[in-house]
Formats: C-alpha cells, structure tokens, sequence
C-alpha cells in the first residue's frame, strides 16, 4: 500500500479509536489496576495484609469461607465465597435444563411466544425489583410459595423463607432460577430454531425415540449455547448483588452473603478500602475463570 | 394408528400443561404485586391478594410518585438524565471503535480487542474504589454526571463488541461500492454503515438503556444525596428494614420496572437479538 | 474523458495464494477488454487492483499515463459492477442509482431533479424503472444485477469496470443486455473492463479478450485470435464448446524430414515450423471440432474413426470418435458436423482435417509453436 493511503488510514484509525480508547483507560483500566494497588496497601508499605484479613476474617457478616462457630451440617452461613460456588453450582444446572427443556418442548406449545415473552421478562426488569419480587413470593403472608407449603401442611417451609437461615439462601437461589431462565431459554430457543430440521428427522428415521433424540443428537448439537448459557449465568452469578442487597442485606446472621456484598460492607460500613479491594481482587479472579473461557471462545472463532 | 395417534394427542396435552403451568408460574409474582398495589393492605393480608373481589385504588401509586420522603417521580427525573446520555454516548463512541476492529488491521489490535473482553468479565466492583476517589477529586461525587461519566465507560467494551460482530457480518463489497462510487470514509461509515447497522443499533440502545435503567451498585456508591436518588434506589429506600409497606413497595416496583417493560414490549425483536445475539455470536 | 489503463508487472498475494501473478496488461482508450478465466484465476482481484480496492504487492498501476497505484478509489475516477451487486440495502433503487451522482453533486453542480432524471434515463435502458422505489432487499438477483449495473453506468467516469454484471440473468434477458451494454460503451466510448467466465459472452462482446489462468495473463487478443490462434493449450481446451480436440504426438525424423506421429496421423511438418523442433519431441496437436469433414469413404488424406457416441445439438451433432488405429487404445477427439445424415455407434468414419487451422503446442511449456 501506497504511504499517502497508509497515513490516510492511519489518521482514521486514530480518530476513530481515541475516544473510547481515552475513556476506557482513564475510568475503566486504571480504576482497575488502582484497585489492585489498594488491595495491596497496608499500614507499612505494600504486602499481602488485606488479602490474609479477608481470608480468615470470621465474623460471619464478613467471612468468605468459615465464620465462626461453625459446626458440622450446620445451616448457612458458610461464608460469601462458599455461598457464590453454591449458588454457581444450583443455579447453573437448572438455568440449563430448564431452559433447554422449555425451549425444546415450545415447538409443540399454544402460544409459545407468549411464554417465551413471559419468561424473558426476568432479564428486562431491574434486579432491584426482581429481589423485591422474591422477597415478596416468599413472604409468609402474601407469597405463593409458603402459601403452596402450607397447603401441603409443611409448616417448616410456610413461613417468610428469606427470615431464616435455613431457607433464605435457597430461596434466593430460586428466586435468580425465576430471573435468569428468561436467558437461557431464548438461548437456546434461537439456537434450536437455527438447528437444521434434517439432523432430528434423521435420528427418526432412524429410529430413536423422543428421549434418545433429545440427549444424543439435539443436546450435542447445541453445545456452543449451552457453554454460552453456563459461561454468562457463572458470571452473573459471581457478580450477584442487588437482589440480596434488597432483600436479605446478607442477612439473616450472614446466610446470604456474597462477594459483591461483603465488598460493598467493607468500602461502604466498615471504610476499609484495602480489605474491599481485596475483595473486590479475589471477586475478578474467579470471574476470569468463566471469563477467559469466554476470551477463548470468542478469539478462537473470530480467526 | 388410531392409538399412536391417541398417544400422540395425550403428550402434546402433557406438554401445553406442563409449559403453561410453568409460565403461570413465572407470572405470578407480578400479578401478585400488580394486586397488591391496587388494593388496600387490609384486605389484601386477610382475604389473599388472588382474591379480585374487593376495593381498588391508586393511593399507592399517587403515594410512591409524590411521597417526599421518597419521591419516585425526582428518582425517574434522574433516572432518565442518567440514562439517556449513558445510552447515547456509548453507542457512538463505541460505533465508531467497533467499526475500526472489524475493518482495518492495526498493530496492537488484537491486545485491545482481548482488553475489551476482559472488561467485559469485570465486575463492577473492580473499579468502583478508584472511581469513588477520582469523582471526588473531579467533583462529580454525588453527581449525576459522574454517574454519567461511568456508565458510559463501562457501556463501551460490550457495545464494541457487538457491534464489531454485527459489522463484520454486513458485506464489505458495500462499502467499496461506496468508496469507488467516491465517498469518504467518514462518509461511508455515517451514511452507509450506519444506516445498514440500524437494527444492531436499536438492540444495543435497548439493553444499554436497560442496564443503565435498572443499575444500582453504581448508583448506591456514587450518589449519596436523596435528590440525587435514581429511581431503583429509591425503591430499594422504600423497603424499611424491618417493617415492610407492601402496598408502597409494589407501587414503586412496578413504576420502576415499567420503564424498561414498555421499552420491551415495543422493541422486543431488538431485546431478544441483543441479549442472545451477543453471546450466541461470539 | 476516457482513458488508458495500463497494469505493470502486478503481483497480488494471499497469504500463500498468489491471485495476480505479474500480470501486464494494456488496455487501450475506449477499449471494451474481456478478462476471461475460470473460477478463482483472480479476475476479479485485478479488477480490484484497478480500482483501487486492493493494493499490489508489487507492480504499478496507470490510469491514462498516470501513475494511480497509491491512490485511493475515489480519486482514480472509475465505476465499478460489483459480482455481489453491493447494492446499498437502506437505500430504495433509486437512491442507490443515484449514489455516485449524489456523492458529487456540489462538483458536478447538478440538482436533485437532475439526477433523478437521469436516474430514469439508466433505469429505461436497463429495464428497472418500474422498481426504483423499492429496497434492494425486495429485488430477484437479476433485478439487483442490473441496478447495480445501473449504478455504475449513471456515471461517465475514465473506466468502467465490469464483474460478471450479467451472470444471475436469464438467457433471452442476457443475451438481449449483452447487445445494449456493448452498444452503449460504443456510443459513450468508455474504456471498459469486463469479467466473465463465459466464453460466449466474451467472444460476442470483446474488442479484445486477455485470457488468464492461475493469476497470470495467458493471452492478450481479439476474439478471433483466441480462438483460431491460442497462444497456450489451456487458451485451446477453454474456449469453444466443445473445446479443441488436443492429441498427443511425437515428432519423427525420416529422410531427413521430421514428420508428426500420432495415433492415427502420420504427416510431415512443414519446414517452417519444424525448425524449431528435434527428433523425438513431444507435441500437442490441437484441431477445432468444427473444422473436420467427416466421410463416409477413405479419401487420400483422411483419418480412419470409429464412432462411439452420437450427442446431438440441435441442427448440429456431437460426434466422439476414437481415431486410435488400435482398438485397444483410446484417442478420442470430438466432432462437430451437421445433422444431414444418420450417423451410429460403432460406425467406421474417415475424417479429414482441415490443416490450416491446426495448432502445434509444446507438450512441456503448453506454449504454442509459430
Ligand atoms: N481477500 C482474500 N483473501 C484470501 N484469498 C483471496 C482473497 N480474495 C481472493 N482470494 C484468492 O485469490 C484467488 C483469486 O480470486 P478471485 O476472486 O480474483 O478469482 P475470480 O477469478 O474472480 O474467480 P470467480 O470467477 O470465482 O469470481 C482465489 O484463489 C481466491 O481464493
Ligand atoms: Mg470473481
């Protein structure tokens, strides 16, 4: 290429790149690394301090692993970390199949896009008042839940779930389970309807039953959606805030407790920035587990 | 024949069933609320809110819009001078980015473009410490610009990203016609990129509004002043700690989230292009 | 206005590929040029160069003795038909007509009625003027070739270039397009660059025709060159349906004549030709379909052929025949001859060829021999 071209280009390129390039690094990259260097300051110097006091503190309305007075299958609270990899590990297999499921049946349904539209509406409201939502559906007085419970004569499980350590943070799991499948489902929906019809009436034809087709042809063959759907609701999932802020604030005793959350009590209770940043540090660190996949995937088709 | 055919009948009945319960199911938390708002509270703990026999009214919609303590209507003010420029903003800056990733080669690119993703990874929580002490220092502390200002940083890695998908799907042959045909660059992308990226556009206003809408880490550490509330703090307010008003609660809820619900209803073809579109693509 | 292009020693490169390889190339003012080659011999990747699309690896670029190489496509003044139409999707026809005119309006100083009437005047001649207000997405492929077509022939600039506009047309419309874009160029006398892999269209419509392969130009010339004198044998086994017939011999030196061997031909080469040859080379020997008699009787110079098929083509027939003396070996060589009389397999024919439209080719090089 000519050099006149070549610095023509390159004067577009320029204009084109810098605004956001500036924006990016000065309120996005260096927040970031600043974030690291906080997490590393302590009283004398830089070292591991926050990263040690985060680790073993044990007041159970800060603890990431193990509070205190922790007893063998006792109730939450274990501790925000263990409560984050709980709820990856509950919320990301159902999210999956109940949404694969759904999305695989609505072929044959009345109305299917109707109950697509229903079930996506967990994605478009707010968190804030989709935890309000939850706290509400597991109200002793108003919500369906304990009402259905009571009906059923389990007492245990009729009262407000949110109050008590056994049940709150299941009931919030749940209650992401009635956000987040809104996503799964038109994941998967879009993918099957892009499924070439012939691979399915091929399994028939030779011979596979209902069942056989799901798990042997269709399933394998919408495995780019599900590592989609497992990569974005383990994100969202690590990042959980808002809805246990509104509903829970961690509570009760710190049976709901996060990472984002005890990020949030240490910056914003506790004005303790280098351990919030610690936090906030070992947070990212298990986001780009599910993260880096994402970078892989994204790189590896792209070239 | 006749069985298979009975079998056949009975299963597709099981299904419509199964699904529809599923979605009455995910329904029932708004008409629930829906009830609630409209009726006294009274009559909603003792007869059940399913029960649609009673009284109606707004006083809690009147009361959740009006109410000093938490006013819903300064918290929609303010969610809308947050949301608006955090909407458009991005979306420019970001177009014009997307549009050189997915275009020309540049040294660097591909370290910026794995940048990007790790961005997108981020939590929000990752910045939000450093950006506390730079607004301060900015004096946008406590500002709705300040608050602008993040949004719209946070908004542009993924806006990139999808639009960079979107354009490296349109032909490129369309644009050299335009530049044999003798248009410049500059013109090429607002005249002919644009205009073609349209439906991209709307989905990621529609999200990008949504999120920004419905955020409320940002807006918990960066807004401290009650007048300065956007509306999903102020109906985090309304929750009291302890005693709940679910008739207020409900109200402000669903004035809340109607914002991005009708923005649904009306662009739901752009919604669900988006949210899937940007993943499934990848 | 209109001008010469001139390609220097142009060399193109993918990765490994090599789409343009040191192709020269003249084409003269008010020239209608054919590139012909089959798919992927990086027609459309000179057009590209041409236009400024695509940059050189090595190798220069003029534009009526100008040097264009490092200019950008809007300063080398030319139009080009995209093989994908590019037609711009948010824009009805009429608009996208409009476009190039639209993009210079301030320098052309033309209004918008102006160039709405000459969008009329282009839609008219290529048949699109009841489509100009819809979207190009509502078009059939044809109806978008030819608006893409439109859009470039709106504007009179130094070339146009061409690629595969008429490709996605139907036959009677093609044929019928064919006629009027050759007698526009002629009357607008633009210096015109057309790809095509169709032969026929290539021969009907070229003032001369270069002819590529494997990224590099094997044959520069008028229709009628290209087919009676290809330069190269795949020039020969390219052009004309069916094909030249290629037969491979062996040249024979006796009494101090060297004579051409091959199954079923014995013949001596005249000196002029065989000065350039030894003893023992191999050769091609090429003969057209058409210019073979067929006989029903031995005559003194014929080839004796046995019929193995029989494809007629309308007035005319196809006949296969194995000239090879021996029936084991197969020589076979086709034959194009008129339906006046029966013909069937296994018949025994006597041919006779016509030997002043016969070309030699070098078996090693494929290149031909004067
Ligand atoms: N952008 C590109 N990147 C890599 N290879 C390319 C590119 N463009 C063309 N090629 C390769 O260069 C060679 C020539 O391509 P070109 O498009 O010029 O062929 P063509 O003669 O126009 O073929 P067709 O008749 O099929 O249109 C091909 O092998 C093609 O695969
Ligand atoms: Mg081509």
């Amino acid at each position: 290429m000519g050099l006149l071209a070549r610095r023509k280009r390159t004067k577009i390129i320029l204009a084109f790149l810098l605004p956001e390039l500036a924006l990016i690094l000065s309120f996005v990259l260096i927040p970031i690394m600043g974030t690291f260097v906080i997490s590393f300051k302590t009283d004398h110097g830089y070292g591991l301090d926050n990263y040690y006091g985060v680790i073993t503190e044990r007041s159970p309305d800060k603890a990431l692993v193990i509070p205190e007075n922790i007893v063998k299958a006792q109730p939450p609270p274990w501790g925000a970390l263990i409560h984050n990899i709980v709820w990856v590990a509950i919320h990301v297999p159902i999210v999956v199949f109940l949404g694969l499921g759904i999305a695989y049946l609505l072929h044959d349904v009345i109305g299917s896009s109707i109950v697509k539209s229903i079930m996506f509406l967990g994605m478009v409201i707010p968190m804030v008042v989709g935890g309000l939502l939850i706290r509400f559906m597991f109200d002793g007085d108003l919500g369906v839940v304990p009402l259905l419970f009571r009906k059923l004569g389990i007492e245990a499980l009729s009262r407000t779930w949110i109050n008590y350590p056994q049940t709150a943070l299941i009931a919030l799991i749940l209650g992401s389970v009635w956000l987040w499948t809104g996503f799964s489902l038109t994941v998967y929906a879009a993918a099957l309807e892009s499924l070439p019809k012939s691979y399915i009436e091929a399994a028939k034809v030779d011979g596979a039953s209902g069942f056989q087709i799901f798990f042997k042809v269709v399933f394998p063959l919408l495995k780019h959606a599900t590592i989609v759907v497992v990569i974005m609701t383990m994100l969202w999932d690590l990042k959980i805030f808002d809805i246990v802020f509104v509903s829970t604030l961690g509570g009760p005793g710190g049976a709901t407790n996060v990472m984002a959350l005890i990020m949030y009590t240490y910056f914003a209770r506790a004005l303790d920035y280098g351990r919030s940043a610690a936090t906030a540090v070992i947070l990212a660190l298990i986001s780009l587990i599910p993260g880096i996949w994402f970078i892989k995937r994204v790189m590896r088709s792209g070239s | 024949m006749v069985r298979r055919r009975g079998k056949k009948l009975i299963k597709y009945i099981v299904i419509n069933i199964v699904v529809w319960a599923l979605a009455i199911l995910w329904v029932l938390p708004f008409i629930g609320i829906t009830m609630v708002s409209l009726r006294p509270f009274s009559e909603v703990v003792v007869k059940g809110w399913w029960n649609i026999i009673g009284q109606y009214t707004l006083k809690n919609y009147v009361d959740a819009w009006t109410d000093p303590m938490y006013s819903l209507e300064t918290g929609f003010r303010n969610s809308l001078i947050v949301t608006i420029p955090s909407t458009v903003i991005p979306l420019f800056i970001a177009a014009l980015a997307a549009y050189v990733f997915s275009r020309f080669s540049f040294p660097l690119k591909t370290m910026l473009f794995i940048t990007l993703l790790i961005i997108m990874a981020m939590p929000q929580q990752m910045s939000v410490i450093p950006l506390f002490f730079m607004l301060n220092k900015m004096g946008l502390y406590d500002k709705l610009q300040g608050l602008i200002l993040v949004h719209s940083s946070w908004g542009l890695a993924w806006i990139t990203f999808f639009l960079k998908n979107f354009f490296d799907t349109l032909p490129k042959e369309i644009e050299e016609a335009a530049r044999v045909d003798g248009a410049s660059d500059f013109h090429i992308f607002f005249r002919i990129v644009l205009p073609m990226s349209l439906p991209a556009i709307a989905s990621v206003a529609a999200i990008q509004f949504t999120w920004v809408w419905s955020d409320f880490f940002y807006a918990l550490v960066f807004l401290v002043s009650p007048q300065n509330y956007v509306a999903t703090l102020q109906v985090a307010t309304m929750k009291g700690q302890y005693h709940i008003d679910w008739g207020l609660l409900s109200a402000g809820s669903i004035l809340t989230m109607s914002v991005p619900l009708i923005l649904y209803a009306l662009l739901q073809k752009y919604y669900v292009k988006g949210m899937v579109g940007w993943t499934v693509k990848g | 206005m209109t001008a010469r292009v001139y390609l220097k020693n142009i060399v193109k490169r993918f990765g490994k590929v090599v789409a343009v390889d040191h192709v020269n190339l003249e084409v003269r003012e008010k020239e209608f040029l054919v590139l012909l080659g089959p798919s992927g011999c990086g027609k459309t990747t000179t057009l590209r160069i041409i236009a400024g699309l695509e940059f050189p690896d090595e190798g220069r670029v003029y534009i009526d003795d100008k040097d264009v190489t490092d200019l950008e496509p809007k300063d080398r003044d030319v139009a080009m038909v995209f093989q994908n139409y590019a037609l711009y999707p948010h824009l009805t026809v009429r608009d996208n007509i409009a476009f190039p005119l639209i993009i210079r309006r301030k320098q052309l100083g033309l209004t918008r009625e102006e160039i709405y009437k000459k969008v009329l005047e282009v839609a008219k001649l290529l048949r699109i003027e009841e489509l100009l207000d819809r979207k190009p997405g509502q078009l059939s492929g044809g109806q978008q070739q030819r608006v893409a077509l439109a859009r470039a022939l709106i504007r009179r600039p130094k070339v146009w270039l061409m690629d595969e506009p008429l490709s996605n047309l139907d036959a009677l419309l093609r044929l019928q397009m064919r006629a009027e874009l050759k007698r526009l160029q002629r009357e607008v006398g633009i210096t015109t660059i057309y790809v095509t892999h169709d032969q026929a269209e290539a021969l009907s419509m070229a003032d001369r025709i270069a002819v590529m392969n494997k990224g590099r130009i094997v044959q520069v010339g008028t229709p009628e060159d290209i087919y009676l004198r290809p330069q190269h044998v795949f020039v020969a086994t390219f052009i004309g349906t069916p094909p030249m017939n290629i037969i491979r011999c062996i040249t024979d030196l006796r009494n101090n004549k060297l004579y051409l061997h091959c199954p079923g031909i014995e013949r001596e080469i005249p000196p002029e030709v065989a000065k350039h040859l030894r003893e023992d080379m191999e050769l091609l020997l090429g003969m057209r379909p058409e210019f073979v008699e067929v006989h029903k009787e031995p005559g003194p110079d014929t080839i004796k052929a046995k019929i193995l098929v029989v494809e007629p083509q309308g007035s005319e027939l196809i006949l296969n025949l194995n000239i090879s003396p021996e029936d084991r070996e197969e020589t076979i060589v086709k034959v194009k001859t008129k339906a006046t009389r029966k013909y069937s397999p296994g018949e025994t024919v006597y041919l006779e060829l016509d030997w002043t439209k016969i070309s030699l080719f070098d078996a090693k090089t494929g290149k031909a021999l004067a």
